[in-house]
């Protein structure tokens, strides 16, 4: 989750009043591929947010990370000094919480370690580079705000799609709730650049676009049924200059809507210009007029999968979102809201490889209850309590590949996946966690665990002994075991569990399965049987 | 297709190969029988003996050899009571699993009350009756009551033979006071269940496993009647069986030996199982007993039957194994089927059309098919770095009918597909021996420029032929509509093949109108030519009229 940065500020001197009871203004920086922007807010948790500032800067930080795979220096500096005035802003309003963000194009930049660098030294702000399913959350938290209630949201499923420069972020929602998502090629920077040489007709180049875009959509569909989608949300700089087009002045709730047809018409339209008669019909700047059909034609071949007959597009993105999630993320609905997230979005992924899912909500159950039973022995964080879930869901998907080795193929299919709401880092912890819930244990020699730093690797030690505790418990795959309570007596655990039926061999299962328990906790398990119920 | 299945129970191993037939049925086509004698001391002791584990490695191994002589392509198999309460079970099937890579599925114990009543189901005709079945094995008994639609109430108790000979029969004749003991033993457990079992209801019982068969066929010898071969289908009263029993109690073990068609390996402990058989009949008010042959092996079978009706049709279609399985593993993974067929089919006249060229044989040829069928399965699981997802699950995904270095060199190929040179510091290549880098090279380059060739996904290209000499291949491809995206693609995918056969390649299509008719053959260029030169010839040739001649120039980037 997010990191909220503090700056460095004097000591108050004594006689000054106590500070007033509104909340300082808060402010989020967003290093996008074209531009950097800032904003500065202030408000409660609960109430609207009031803006009081809005900067934006053109840096072209996309051209250089996707045509030559680093920041140039002219660029750099350029960033620099706009970096520069947004601080200056800042301390101007006496900001002190604040988030700054950074995306592909920085994060896909090989010197992006150098330039984070250069920035905090020149400017005091820690920026963040974040990866595409941060993006994801971020952006889908200021749609839900800026959508409440309306029925893209309430009712049916909806896909949210923003066309960045580096990437296509796609979310496909259930009811509202995030259930697939993911990050694509469609970037219309980096298929911008991919078309760079070619000379032949510009229909060609268009053609050749087209069946590019198709190629991805073709993936895409695989992971989210599209066609189920009766409306779609659209994001983005490129398509808001579409909305703008054909619908001329906005309704009055402020949110563009348009027919399908006649995006598709105007779509048509635009991409029989090339880019010099773009910048002389629709006065736009070279480095927008260049980004515009790729987008364009992006947001056209995705809407014509959908069943949507419009497009919404609500002026919601990245930096509200961060400005929410600042202000907001603590409070208890926005967590159980998230958990609800992550946890459908792992369904999704258990249902394509085929899991089984009775089992995996029994170990999850088990695993969380083992969790909860364990947190003063434990010490760790309602987070994890979220990745050993999340881990306890997906444990067995590597059967999918082999039956033999399976829990290595866990490891592989979840380190590959995308899960709304967890970072790439998270997904690395949940990976692990996951392949050690058989009889292996963590080892010197495997790289993937030693890969993580040592914090993660003493996470994921404790949470896999709960996993593979939990997962004996169903060793029958028959959700035999309901409940289950942790009950210390004099050095040991005694293992109360309720359940249904014979438990034989889960009984044997646990006590084969609590020798790691005991290397990591210093406990011996004892299992007990509680109140037995007769076979249903 | 043929399957094994192999029951591990505590008393004796029995496998049983199958052919499978359409419609979900199966014919035996073999059937073998250990006494392994698992359960002997383990069930007391709860750990298997070194020598039962030594035992029972030696019958599955022989089990594997004959299985595998018969032509069985799967083995399954299942293991019940005593390795299921050992505690070094988990060990044993960790052995059996790494020395003969049989996987036994452990079953409890209504579980496997649910497959014996599935064998019983499919080889007894019960005429829409409402069935007890009572199994006894060497540790366990199982018993269930259901109708026609599978078990709906079961129970598993343990009151096998060997465990119920080891606790209770310490005097031979069998004493009264033991068979007492026995009796009430099995009256007790059998107490808490008796409400519910009668309840259910049953009409008619019948009894499956060596034991009751055993116990069976005695008693109709017995009763002067003959026993017939094979005993399956047979009909015995509880009076019959009732008769048995009071005999083998009186009967010392020197008597049981020298009895003709009763097994002496089961001497020892028919008469424990007689006592049991004939309290669970008494107890439950049935007067006749069904003996079927079908138990918990063929239980397994039909389960497996059942679950995996798809890959069963697939074997029919496609006999040879290798084949099946990938097309399997591809199915699996959701592939493009189309887009898969037809880069393998221009892989394969690539291939044949620069034989004198790399000089490889039908046995690469092979590898280079299966290669291109799979090279995409990786989408499934991500489009991000999808060649190395691809690699991991042909690597991982039980191809059959591959040696493991064949599996490899597939994956590897399949790998190559996209951009980049195999490199020896990749280590899965760099692992490979150098004739087979080479190999894996020239595959991957056949296959790299056959893919191109479906860049659109849209199978344009029908057929494609190589011609040339030198130091020139001139690859011609038929297509049935404009090939602009194949074309502009090519040159870079050919870079591979062009080094490993150390050639220039030119590519070239019919320039085609949509609506699918040819005009001016146009090239795409090599590294050599230039835009300019290319659209000078075509603009230059060909009549004028509807036909489009754009030149498709294209430069390298």
């Amino acid at each position: 989750m997010g990191r909220k940065n503090t700056l460095p500020r004097p000591e108050p001197t004594p006689n000054v009043p106590p500070p007033p009871q509104t909340a300082r203004p808060v402010a989020v920086v967003d290093m996008g591929a074209s531009a950097i922007r800032l904003v500065v807010a202030e408000g409660a948790a609960e109430g609207p947010l009031h803006l009081l500032e809005e900067v934006s800067r053109g840096v072209l930080l996309g051209k250089d990370t996707f045509t030559h795979g680093r920041l140039g220096a002219a660029t750099i500096e350029a960033t620099l000094k706009a970096l520069e005035g947004f601080r200056r802003i800042m301390d101007t309003y006496g900001v002190i919480r604040y988030r700054a963000v950074a995306t592909s194009a920085v994060r896909e930049a090989s010197n992006a370690d150098a330039f984070l660098d250069r920035v905090r030294l020149r400017t005091g702000l820690e920026v963040e580079v974040i990866d595409g399913s941060e993006e994801n959350r971020l952006t889908y938290l200021a749609v839900r705000e800026r959508l409440a209630q309306h029925p893209a949201l309430e009712d049916g499923d909806a896909l949210l799609v923003e066309i960045g420069g580096g990437s296509a972020d796609i979310s496909f929602l259930r009811k509202g709730q995030p259930v697939h998502s993911g990050t694509y090629p469609l970037g219309s920077i980096r298929m911008r650049q991919s078309l760079a040489g070619w000379q032949g007709s510009h229909e060609q180049g268009m053609r050749l676009l087209v069946r590019h875009i198709h190629n991805v959509v073709d993936d895409i569909r695989r992971e989210m049924p599209l066609r189920e989608a009766r409306h779609v949300i659209a994001l983005g700089g490129d398509v808001r200059f579409a909305a703008g087009e054909i619908v001329g002045d906005l309704p009055a709730d402020g949110l563009p809507v348009f027919e399908r047809d006649a995006f598709v018409r105007f779509v048509d339209s635009v991409v029989g210009y090339d880019m010099e008669q773009l910048v002389e019909k629709y006065h736009l700047p070279q480095s927008e007029a260049e980004t515009l059909v790729p987008a364009l034609l992006a947001y056209r071949e995705l809407l014509i999968e959908t069943s949507a007959d419009r497009v919404t597009v609500p002026d919601a993105s990245l930096r509200d979102g961060l400005l929410l999630d600042l202000v907001r993320s603590d409070q208890p609905q926005g967590i159980e809201d998230l958990r609800k997230q992550v946890l459908s979005s792992a369904a999704a992924i258990g249902e394509r490889y085929r899991y089984d899912a009775p089992h995996a909500r029994n170990v999850a159950d088990l695993s969380v209850r083992l969790f909860d039973e364990l947190r003063s022995e434990h010490g760790l964080s309602d987070r994890h309590r979220l990745l050993l879930e999340v881990a306890a869901l997906l444990h067995d998907i590597g059967n999918y590949v082999n039956i033999r080795g399976h829990h290595k193929h866990s490891q592989y299919l979840i380190a590959a996946s995308e899960i709304f709401g967890l970072s790439q880092d998270e997904m690395h912890v949940v990976s692990n966690v996951a392949r050690y819930h058989r009889r292996a244990v963590p080892s010197k020699s495997h790289l993937p665990y030693m890969g993580l730093d040592r914090e993660a690797r003493v996470a994921t030690n404790k949470l896999s002994a709960i996993l593979r505790l939990a997962n004996a418990l169903d060793a029958d795959h028959l959700q035999k075991v309901k409940d289950v309570h942790v009950v210390p007596e004099d050095e040991n655990w005694v293992l109360e569990v309720e359940g249904a039926g014979d438990l034989t061999m889960e009984r044997l299962a646990a006590l084969a399965r609590a020798d790691y328990l005991t290397e990591v906790f210093g406990r011996k398990l004892v299992f007990r049987e509680g109140r037995q119920r007769p076979w249903p | 297709m043929k399957i094994a299945a192999i029951d591990l129970g505590s008393n004796s191993f029995h496998m049983v190969v199958v052919e499978t037939l359409r419609g979900g049925a199966f014919r035996v086509i073999g059937t073998d029988k250990e006494m392994v004698r698992l359960g002997a001391r383990t069930l007391s002791r709860g750990k298997l003996p070194a020598s039962a584990m030594t035992r029972g490695l030696d019958a599955l191994r022989k089990y594997k050899r004959l299985a595998e002589s018969a032509g069985a392509e799967k083995i399954l198999a299942v293991a019940t009571s005593a390795i299921r309460e050992a505690t070094n079970g988990e060990d044993f099937l960790e052995r059996v699993g790494n020395e003969l890579e049989i996987w036994p599925r452990t079953v409890a114990g209504d579980e496997e009350a649910r497959l014996i009543y599935l064998a019983v189901l499919h080889s007894v005709h019960l005429e829409g009756r409402r069935a007890l079945v009572v199994d006894i094995g060497g540790g366990s008994v199982e018993l269930a009551v259901g109708g026609g639609k599978g078990m709906e109430y079961g129970v598993c108790e343990k009151l096998g033979v060997l465990r119920t000979t080891e606790e209770f029969v310490k005097s031979d004749p069998l004493s009264a006071k033991d068979e007492g003991r026995l009796v009430k033993h099995v009256q007790k457990t059998l107490a808490p269940h008796l409400s519910r079992l009668r309840a259910s209801g049953f009409e008619c019982a019948v009894g499956t496993s060596g034991t009751i068969l055993a116990v069976g066929a005695l008693a109709l010898q017995r009763a002067g009647e003959t026993v017939p071969e094979p005993l399956h289908h047979v009909k015995v009263s509880a009076d019959q069986i009732h008769a048995a029993r009071k005999w083998l109690v009186s009967t010392d073990l020197k008597t049981r030996l020298k009895t003709p068609g009763l097994d002496e390996s089961r001497a020892d402990i028919i008469v424990a199982g007689a006592v049991v058989i004939d309290t669970i009949l008494q107890e439950l008010g049935v007067r006749e007993l069904i003996l079927c042959q079908w138990a918990l092996r063929e239980g397994i079978l039909l389960d497996y039957i059942h679950g995996h009706k798809r890959s069963l049709a697939r074997a029919e279609a496609y006999p040879d194994v290798r084949r099946r399985s990938v097309v399997s593993l591809a199915e699996r993974c959701q592939w493009h089927e189309k887009h898969a067929r037809k880069v393998a089919e221009l892989a394969l006249a690539l291939f044949d059309g620069t034989s004198k060229r790399h000089g490889l044989g039908d046995g690469e040829r092979a590898l280079l098919e299966y290669a291109a069928l799979l090279h995409d399965i990786g989408h499934h699981i991500a489009y991000q770095n999808h060649h190395k997802h691809t690699y991991y699950l042909i690597k991982n995904g039980e191809l059959r009918g591959f040696t493991p270095l064949e599996v490899e060199m597939v994956a590897n190929v399949a790998r190559y597909h996209r951009r980049g040179r195999p490199r020896r510091k990749h280590p899965e290549f760099g692992a490979l021996a150098r004739a087979q880098r080479r190999t894996v090279e020239v595959l991957a380059g056949h296959l790299r420029l056959a893919d191109s060739l479906d860049r659109s996904h849209r199978q344009i290209v029908r057929g494609l032929e190589v011609s040339g000499r030198g130091g020139t291949l001139r690859v011609k491809c038929d297509v049935t509509a404009d090939p602009a995206l194949e074309i502009w693609a090519a040159p870079r995918r050919a870079e591979l093949l062009e080094r490993v056969l150390g050639v220039t390649i030119k590519v070239e299509a019919d320039e085609v109108v949509e609506d699918g008719t040819a005009t001016t053959p146009v090239a795409a260029p090599t590294t050599d030519e230039t835009a300019a030169a290319v659209a000078a010839e075509a603009l230059g040739a060909g009549a004028p009229g509807e036909s489009r001649r754009t030149p498709l120039g294209v430069t390298e980037s």
